[in-house]
């Protein structure tokens, strides 16, 4: 059942942490491989990359990355309330594995308990880390069209868990006006800037309408 | 190596952080999906006419189907259909 659901996001994690290997394998040879071992988030590591390139110094890319990854808190902080019962350490292990994808198919099942989502992220790693290890060795036997289509269907997937989420004009404002100002703000800070700010929108609305 | 290590304990830093602080259910958090992934969603719609439509597709059976892979399927063909010229 885990592997059901889980399939999308690892076949994707795989070709995309394989173009991350491509390029990374280039600039950090297999150092590349510990990344994505040890960080576990392609937004951040892609940005790495591409600052590494442009000669950015250590610091100035691990604040970026810091920016980028806020995000996280947000969906942390969600997610925590719902397994209390965790002992501490399986909490620090959770935590590693929540990404964008882990959070949606995490929070898409209504009845999940923290030993899906414990499952959810292994499987997820798993398929990112080795996607990266084969990147690293032959990614470039993988037409490059390839590379462009598929993280469309992670998109695709938050369409659909946005459209079973959105219950009420405040989620749809909320909505609406998180993902209006993403488009303007652009760059890293966009996701959590927007977020924010539609959190704040939907919080007016319902207090507003009474919902 | 430096690096490496330091964009680690960037991430982990986000993650872990409010799993060990005590975070009631607030009100406000219930937001937080709905708000992420739109944040998520609207730029790569906005990146190309192929994307938005292919989005927009993904919109149209999702409202029907609530099933993540389905989502998935469409998104991908959808988008490569358009971009192959269809």
């Amino acid at each position: 059942m885990v592997l059901k659901r889980a399939i999308p996001v690892m076949i994707s994690y795989f070709f995309i942490s394989m173009a991350f290997g491509v390029v990374a394998s280039k600039l950090f040879d297999f150092y590349s491989i510990l990344m994505s071992v040890t960080v576990f988030a392609g937004a951040a590591q892609f940005i790495a990359v591409r600052m590494a390139q442009e000669n950015f110094s250590i610091a100035s890319i691990i604040l970026a990355v810091l920016l980028v990854n806020s995000r996280h808190i947000l969906m942390c902080s969600y997610i925590s309330p719902l397994h209390p019962d965790l002992s501490r350490f399986k909490k620090a292990v959770m935590a590693f594995g929540i990404t964008d994808e882990t959070f949606a198919l995490g929070i898409s099942e209504k009845s999940s308990g923290s030993a899906y989502q414990m499952r959810l992220n292994f499987l997820s790693f798993t398929a990112w880390v080795s996607g990266t290890a084969f990147g690293i060795l032959f990614g470039e036997i993988i037409p490059e069209n390839f590379y462009h289509v598929l993280p469309f269907g992670l998109t695709a997937m938050f369409i659909s868990i946005l459209v079973s989420n959105a219950r009420g004009y405040s989620h749809v404002i909320a909505a609406i006006i998180a993902g209006l100002l993403s488009i303007a703000i652009g760059g890293g800070m966009a996701v959590i800037v927007s977020s924010l700010a539609g959190i704040i929108a939907g919080s007016v609305v319902e207090r507003w309408t009474g919902e | 190596m430096m690096l490496i290590l330091g964009m680690a304990l960037a991430t982990y830093f986000t993650r872990v952080t409010p799993f060990f602080f005590h975070i009631r259910q607030y009100r406000f958090l219930k937001f937080v999906p709905a708000s992420v992934f739109a944040s998520l969603i609207f730029p790569d719609l906005a990146r190309s006419v192929d994307n938005l439509i292919a989005g927009l597709l993904v919109f149209a059976v999702a409202c029907k189907n609530r099933d993540l892979l389905v989502a998935f399927l469409t998104g991908v063909f959808a988008l490569y259909l358009l971009k192959i010229g269809v």
